[in-house]
């Protein structure tokens, strides 16, 4: 008796199917790990580009902060530069290319902003003039440049002194800043920054 | 039988042929996130270096020689040398100053160095 082929066994069938199941389950597990592995690099590189673009923008602004001595009155002298170790405020020429140019005053905080839990590290500034020496800052919309920021740190050391001081109030400028930053869990490296002045 | 299906040889090396492929790509997307955290340790390595580089103003007449670990694994060499000026001219004595910030297993293996020239200032 001739058989005819008439179609696939079961037996066929099964192993057609096991082989497909066993190709197509190596081809997605190596497209996810593929796309995980994407993402990663994607989160990596940003992270690379923040750190370097906030720590370049405090870099040119602190280091060209203004000693410019400001009296409320005939007593009262304010300092040029005011910090503490989560607050800095001083004044700085904006560099030109932002559009506006001239001096302001910056202030360099980490606190929760307005419906979000998290700290996060903001740059809030206003056109420097002498009637406004002391803005309200809560007036002023900050700029977020860490969304959660979980350590942040300033240390102030002196031009005569190497000893690191968490505040500064004196008349003069510090003669460099360290800032301590770690977000995502990692710690950045330190970022000190010299301020530039005249002969000290 | 007019219609024949895949031999099991055909088989074997159109599976062969897939993950050799598939490990090459594999490896190409090791490479490049090996690659990102490298980039990620060299900006790190530069920045720790310009810290580094802050916090010397000026050189004392003996020169520097420091050298150190941060916290987070990168090792730094501050040195210096007298930097040769005209010795008729009466400026200041300037040192060329070299920060180098090192991490990996093998020392020097992977590093970046700033430069830079400071004035002497006997203290």
């Amino acid at each position: 008796m001739k058989r005819h082929a008439t179609g696939f066994t079961l037996v066929e069938v099964v192993i057609a199917a096991a082989l497909f199941s066993l190709i197509m389950l190596g081809l997605l597990s190596a497209m996810r790990g593929m796309a995980d592995s994407a993402g990663r690099i994607t989160q990596h590189t940003e992270r690379i580009d923040n750190i370097r673009l906030i720590s370049d923008v405090l870099r040119n602004l602190l280091s060209s902060a203004q000693d410019i001595n400001i009296s409320t009155d005939s007593e009262n002298h304010l300092p040029a530069l005011v910090g503490s170790t989560h607050e800095l405020i001083w004044i700085a020429p904006m560099p030109a290319y932002h559009g506006t140019g001239g001096l302001h005053l910056f202030r360099l905080a980490a606190m929760s902003p307005p419906g979000d839990a998290r700290t996060a590290l903001t740059l809030s500034f206003v056109p420097f003039s002498l009637q406004l020496i002391v803005p309200n800052w809560s007036a002023v919309d900050p700029y977020i440049l860490i969304p959660d920021v979980q350590n942040f740190n300033l240390g102030y050391q002196g031009v005569r002194d190497e000893q690191w001081l968490e505040d500064w109030s004196e008349p003069a400028l510090p003669a460099r800043i360290s800032v301590h930053i770690s977000s995502q869990e990692r710690n950045w490296p330190e970022i000190i920054i010299p301020i530039y002045r005249g002969a000290p | 039988m007019t219609q024949r299906g895949f031999s099991l040889l055909e088989m074997l090396v159109a599976f062969t042929i897939m993950v050799i492929s598939l490990a090459a790509l594999y490896s190409i997307m090791g490479g490049s996130l090996r690659g990102t955290l490298e980039s990620m340790r060299y900006s790190y390595a530069v920045m720790t270096a310009e810290s580094l580089m802050s916090l010397q103003l000026s050189v004392p007449a003996e020169g520097i020689n420091k050298n150190g670990e941060t916290g987070d694994g990168y090792r730094w060499q501050i040195t210096s040398f007298p930097f040769a000026t005209e010795p008729e001219s009466n400026i200041t004595q300037l040192h060329l100053i070299r920060v180098q910030v090192s991490w990996g297993i093998a020392p020097g293996d992977r590093h970046v160095i700033l430069t830079s020239l400071l004035p002497e200032i006997s203290q």
